[in-house]
């Protein structure tokens, strides 16, 4: 296999096949065609570029596609992020008294550094794919929230290229949530470590109760301890992290001793529950089924409107791979290793068109009016897109007739 | 909050009618002279800073309640019964100070809190005319109907006991509940005290002080940055009037911001001084951090942000700061690799990068309300860790096991303000910090410079009683005696990062 990035992969993905269209349609939010300047969002949203050489540059705006790829081309940014939409245009910001945030996306990051117990070896991109299920429980977990809950609709999941996912909430009302919405909302579906354990309150909230009971412990019982899964209870290794989050030396003595008679995972396990039982504390067992499986946000890039996030369709410097979308109704079936580098990219790109070389010269003519997206791996992740974009359009034109409707009916201040 | 049924709480006093409970939703049209202006602001100043002492020290429900009860009577209504008169200060200074405190971020926040608190306590002592006041001010609220409540009602129960609102058997309790858009009960929301479907939250009767409190919050919120706005050319108009006297209300009443172009009390610190000191006079959060920072030669970005003010704070220089970071980074990565990544953020720190602000130190408000993830250190340690690693941290700093206990004690009841107050004690023989006003600590600057005078003091004296000789003495070289004596410092290497200096 040739090199999965360079300068020169990045130069023809970004003037060929990064989705710049797409990608200005979603953030204009079906405004695109606005008659005023002042209300089509795509120019007054944040765009920043870390280059090759790792100079940082914030306040890029575009006008439209044409212009952001344009600047992607001359740019070749490494990493791509996008932040707020402002109140004026960023990069003409120093012509403006005011200039400041006025919509943001509500977003999501979660990495799996963040997951102590695990040791990833973030150099090694396969220890990263390996963990991938617990990425996908993190990814229920918090679709259901943000669904269920919250009523979100407009949930755009992103895997972040190496060892995380993003999730860009899109809703209108998302959108205009304030700092303080945005960091309840974070408070509201992150679990504070305490003592290395996820503190729980028992009787759970019904909606932790459920996810619990529907995605947690399945995932706990068929991932965690398994032996086709993570195996935590497996080696000596693993089970002593476990026992070490109980906080109570005697007791992990103990069962560390009886765990090296007992055959599996499951076995441990339950000796485990049934010594906690024992020892009047349940609540342990279910805080450690918690701590082993439930998301861990990080809160901070949340809470503030400010905070950039990088953009799907960038590739990741160290891996490669394309930030593809993806949905998170599959997202068990979802394989990071099959994400294809900017390489394997290309050389679908020229296996495609040899293909159709073979063919004869109609083949070759059909072939160039061919999205160049479609003749990749990228083209699922790439209709799943469309459709996500085409959905907020949707959304955006169905305002206007629901703003009379919902006038009615809300609250009015 | 806790539920007390609404009805329960007495009325400020015996025969009010009037009620100073108000959303201000418009500035009154009365003449008042500028002296009269002045004090009614000084009034409400001085009320909105014991309500913020009170959080500080960590009262919450009918503790604090009873707090504000007590000092708006002294402040605010000394003959027992609000008269129009009061009635009209009250509005007036709440406008004016509007004003005064619309100009940073940190201002809003510090208003708007105490405002809000204020006001939660003024809807709780209300009784009649609850529903008239909701209904003048635009919130009409209905309870849902019996068959939707019958539906979520199991939920709601569950709800009900996962918070400990209610006894298993006052749970199940019909009570009516208010279906209310979740925005607009944030902190039910962030404590998951509330149910939630589809982007509504079902609120009970008993927490609709939670609904009407955010009302009342987020409009304040967006009157001062209205505010903010206006104030420019207020301040050009009121040029010889108000402008200096609104500006004076709200540094005099806010805390010390320990921001680095006030000189440092004690004067600049270097880089030779920071080890032995960081063991003497750091506090907690900040001895934590640095001592993580020896450990893995590495910080997490908030952790470099809250440590990295702090430092400025106490008067380490750009070019110090960026030897320390540089110093302890190389441990664990190569020179460029540092430069890249790391060197911005302490060149922001400075104000040197990006918005080029002069960032002030975070205060403990600041700190404490910052969660940390795994593998970060940043925040309030006697909020992060608590029981047993808490306990653990400060027995290894060798603390008497009954300071531990008492300080532990006090950061489970969540009082961390008070329980830093405490460590500071423990830390510095023959101090009292809690016993006086102060209560708790409430900037990690202020505890620096807090234990600098007290070593300044004890240094004076023994200079006086032992050797007048050492008088030319300059008090850095003091402290590097101390540093070879006391301190064969757990932290890493202090002799190290001098050389390099």
């Amino acid at each position: 296999m040739g090199e999965n990035f360079s300068p020169e992969l990045l130069r023809t993905y970004y003037k060929t096949v990064f989705p710049a269209e797409l990608m200005c349609r979603w953030l204009g939010y079906g405004t695109s065609t606005a008659a005023s300047a002042q209300q089509r969002l795509l120019r007054r949203r944040e765009f920043s570029f870390t280059t090759g050489d790792d100079v940082y540059i914030r306040y890029l705006s575009y006008n439209d596609a044409k212009a952001f790829r344009k600047d992607l081309v001359d740019k070749l940014p490494y990493k791509i992020d996008i932040g707020a939409a402002f109140s004026a245009p960023p990069s003409e910001k120093k012509k403006f008294t005011v200039f400041q945030p006025v919509q943001r996306e509500l977003i999501f990051d979660i990495d799996l550094t963040d997951y102590d117990f695990l040791q990833v070896d973030a150099s090694k991109v396969e220890t990263c794919d390996a963990c991938w299920p617990i990425m996908a429980v993190a990814v229920k977990t918090m679709d259901r929230m943000l669904r269920h809950d919250f009523g979100f609709e407009h949930l755009l999941w992103v895997y972040s290229g190496r060892r995380g996912i993003h999730c860009w909430v899109c809703d209108e009302r998302a959108r205009n949530l304030t700092n303080e919405g945005r960091s309840a909302i974070a408070d509201y579906m992150s679990l504070t470590l305490k003592d290395g354990r996820m503190a729980v309150r028992v009787p759970l909230h019904p909606t932790l109760a459920s996810i619990h009971r529907e995605v947690l412990l399945p995932f706990f019982e068929r991932t965690v301890l398994s032996n086709e899964g993570m195996g935590l209870l497996e080696s000596e290794a693993g089970w002593g992290v476990v026992l070490g989050m109980l906080g109570d030396d005697a007791l992990a003595a103990s069962l560390s001793d009886e765990y090296a008679r007992r055959a599996s995972g499951a076995e441990r396990w339950e000796a485990l529950k049934r010594a906690l039982e024992r020892n009047k504390l349940s609540r342990l067992a279910l805080e450690l089924e918690f701590t082993l499986s439930y998301p861990r946000l990080d809160v901070n890039v949340s809470k503030g409107m400010n905070h950039l996030l990088k953009s799907p369709w960038c590739a990741h410097p160290k891996t490669g791979r394309v930030c593809v979308v993806f949905d998170p109704q599959t997202v068990d079936d979802f394989q990071p290793g099959l994400v294809p580098t900017l390489g394997e990219v290309m050389s679908q790109i020229d296996e495609y068109d040899d293909q159709q070389a073979a063919l004869g010269a109609d083949a070759v003519e059909a072939a160039r009016a061919t999205d160049v997206l479609h003749k990749t791996s990228l083209r699922a992740p790439a209709e799943l897109f469309a459709k996500f974009v085409r959905g907020l359009e949707a959304a955006a034109r169905s305002t206007a007739h629901a703003e009379a409707a919902r006038g009615a009916q809300a609250v009015q201040w | 909050m806790s539920a007390a049924p609404l009805a329960k709480r007495p009325r400020g006093s015996i025969g009010a009618r009037r009620s100073s409970l108000s959303m201000y939703a418009q500035a009154p049209d009365v003449e008042l002279a500028m002296s009269e202006l002045e004090e009614c602001c000084y009034m409400r100043l001085r009320l909105l800073r014991c309500i913020d002492h009170a959080k500080a020290k960590g009262l919450r429900s009918e503790e604090l309640l009873g707090v504000i009860d007590k000092a708006e009577r002294e402040i605010m209504r000394p003959a027992g019964v609000w008269t129009d008169e009061e009635l009209h200060r009250d509005q007036c200074s709440h406008f004016l100070l509007r004003l005064a405190f619309c100009r940073t971020e940190e201002l809003r926040r510090y208003f708007l809190s105490n405002e809000h608190e204020l006001f939660k306590f003024r809807f709780s002592g209300q009784v009649g005319d609850v529903a008239r006041f909701l209904l003048d001010n635009g919130m009409p609220y209905a309870p849902i109907g019996e068959a939707e409540l019958d539906e979520v009602l199991p939920h709601l129960q569950n709800v009900r006991r996962s918070v400990k609102l209610a006894k298993d058997g006052a749970a199940s309790v019909k009570e009516d509940h208010y279906k209310v858009p979740f925005e607009e009960v944030l902190d039910l929301v962030r404590g998951r005290r509330v149910f939630l479907r589809a982007g509504f939250a079902y609120v009970p009767q008993s927490e609709l002080i939670s609904i009407v409190g955010g009302q009342v919050r987020a409009r304040l919120s967006r009157a001062l940055v209205d505010a903010s706005r206006a104030w420019p050319s207020v301040q050009e108009a009121e040029a010889d009037r108000l402008s200096a006297f609104l500006e004076h209300c709200s540094t005099q009443y806010m805390a010390d911001d320990y921001a680095a172009d006030k000189k440092a009390a004690h004067g600049e610190v270097s880089l030779a001084q920071l080890p032995a000191l960081t063991k003497r006079s750091f506090p907690l959060c900040m001895e934590h951090l640095s001592s993580k920072l020896h450990d893995n030669s590495h910080l997490k970005h908030q952790g470099r942000i809250q440590l990295g003010l702090f430092l400025k704070g106490i008067g380490l220089s750009y070019d110090e700061s960026l030897t320390f970071w540089r110093t302890l980074f190389l441990k664990g990565m190569a020179p460029d690799k540092f430069d890249k990544e790391y060197k911005y953020n302490i060149r922001y720190n400075y104000g040197l990068e990006g918005a080029k602000k002069n960032y002030t130190p975070y205060s403990c408000a600041k700190v404490i309300s910052t969660v940390p993830s795994a593998a970060e250190h940043h925040g309030c340690p006697f909020r992060t860790l608590s029981g047993e690693p808490l306990r653990a941290m400060l027995s290894r700093l060798s603390l008497k096991p009954t300071d531990v206990a008492r300080i532990a004690a006090k950061a489970a009841e969540h009082h961390y303000q008070v329980a830093c107050g405490l460590y500071f004690e423990a830390r510095h023989a023959g101090s009292s910090l809690t016993e006086t006003e102060m209560g708790g600590i409430t900037h990690p600057n202020q505890y620096f410079d807090l234990s600098m005078k007290f070593y300044a003091e004890i240094h004076a004296a023994e200079k006086q009683g032992v050797d007048g000789a050492l008088a030319g003495a300059a008090p850095a070289q003091a402290l590097a005696h101390e540093t070879d004596a006391a301190n064969a410092a757990p932290l890493a290497a202090p002799h190290e990062m001098a050389v390099d200096a």
